[in-house]
């Protein structure tokens, strides 16, 4: 279902964290991570391209802004998961995110992303390939 | 009557907030003559509103984030059982664990009304060790020997160390020194240069031939629970003797 896509897991839950990276794995997909704070997500990034990422609000370390920005701005697929629902200027700058209220399960998370992923690559026939290099 | 809240500013340049009541007294003519009032500081009571909306929020929270953790054990806890019965002993395993780290953390009151929200770890380990103690064994008998100095900890590394220890718990009684008799654990911990260092050893356990040929799923699930919030570390060595776990983790991840 995810053809291999690259996919960031940020959740400082491991019970959550390994739910979602093995079942990213069976959908076929490669798991990024799971990283439990902002700043293990920013060192990742710097070191491997993402296709998609699935997205805690509240890490260890700090709220995900600093991550959906990044990722956000190279047009990465993202899920956003919150037990709270987003910090407000979060949800002000970007108002198009996609948002899910724990719990949820995480194979029905998966399908959404894969849905995501190939509307997108639908929307965006050009860029095939490296979608979302950080380099 | 005219009631109201709001803020007035005191004489020290601080706001705070009244009540404010007042009563139109009329003459003969049905005109207000005078106005009866009172203004009531309840800036504690508004303070304490607050507080409250705060703490409701965070429960809120924590009780959505506790069904997704559970909805997290439960499919992952099937991906390794074999039948429902041993699903079923697997998440309340797993559960009770995450209870015993809740009970040594909720706030309560002390003798000195303080309130306390941190455990040690010599406490937690004995709190998920407790199927394995036998209070009627002591010395070389008993099966699980604790040696450390005292560690306060608290907050979510609490649950983290619980699920590590349960784990580890788990394995020894499938495979280690818990699944016989004569097994012994003994779990020691030091502390130097603000790290914590410790060590869970199995002796008299079933002779241990080589390290698993996969990472078993409660080891991946120790490794997630050390390696994020808690910024440390967890070496497995298989010794022919019995398994060596060391785990290691700056003592500043240990409280919030």
């Amino acid at each position: 279902m995810l053809n291999q896509a690259s996919v960031l897991v940020a959740e400082d839950e491991p019970f959550i964290a390994l739910d979602l990276a093995l079942a990213i794995e069976d959908a076929g997909g490669e798991v990024v991570g799971p990283v439990a704070s902002v700043r293990e997500a920013l060192v990742l990034l710097e070191k491997r391209p993402v296709m998609a990422a699935i997205l805690d609000v509240d890490l260890c370390d700090q709220d995900i802004s600093p991550v959906v920005e990044i990722l956000a701005g190279l047009g990465i697929q993202i899920i956003v998961q919150t037990g709270l629902g987003l910090p407000p200027d979060l949800a002000a700058r970007f108002p198009d995110l996609v948002v899910r209220v724990k719990p949820s399960v995480a194979a029905d998370l998966i399908a959404q992303l894969a849905a995501l992923i190939s509307d997108h690559q639908a929307a965006a026939p050009a860029a095939d390939g490296d979608l979302g290099g950080l380099a | 009557m005219w009631e109201d809240t709001f803020p007035l500013r005191g004489k020290d340049g601080v706001y705070r907030w009244f009540l404010s009541k007042a009563e139109p007294m009329r003459n003969e003519a049905g005109r207000i003559v005078r106005w009866f009032g009172t203004n009531t500081n309840i800036d504690q009571q508004k303070r304490d509103e607050q507080q409250r909306t705060l703490l409701l929020r965070e429960l809120d929270h924590r009780v959505k984030n506790l069904f997704a953790i559970v909805g997290g054990m439960i499919t992952l806890s099937a991906r390794s059982a074999a039948t429902p019965q041993e699903l079923a002993k697997a998440v309340q395993g797993r559960l009770g664990a995450l209870a015993s780290s809740h009970r040594l953390i909720s706030p309560r009151e002390s003798a000195n009304r303080e309130v306390n929200h941190g455990t040690t770890l010599a406490e937690l380990v004995r709190s998920i060790l407790a199927p394995f103690f036998d209070p009627a064994k002591s010395g070389a008998d008993t099966r699980v020997v604790i040696d450390g100095p005292q560690v306060p900890i608290g907050g979510d590394a609490v649950t983290n160390l619980a699920l590590i220890l349960h784990e580890l718990a788990t394995n020894a009684a499938k495979y280690g020194a818990f699944s016989v008799a004569s097994g012994q654990v003994r779990i020691s911990w030091t502390v130097k240069k603000g790290r914590l260092a410790l060590v869970w050893e199995e002796r008299g356990g079933p002779k241990v031939a080589a390290a698993p040929k996969s990472e078993g799923f409660g080891s991946l699930l120790a490794r997630r629970s050390i390696g994020g919030r808690l910024e440390g570390e967890l070496a497995f060595d298989w010794k022919p003797k019995g398994l060596i776990v060391h785990l290691s983790a700056p003592t500043e991840r240990l409280t919030p």
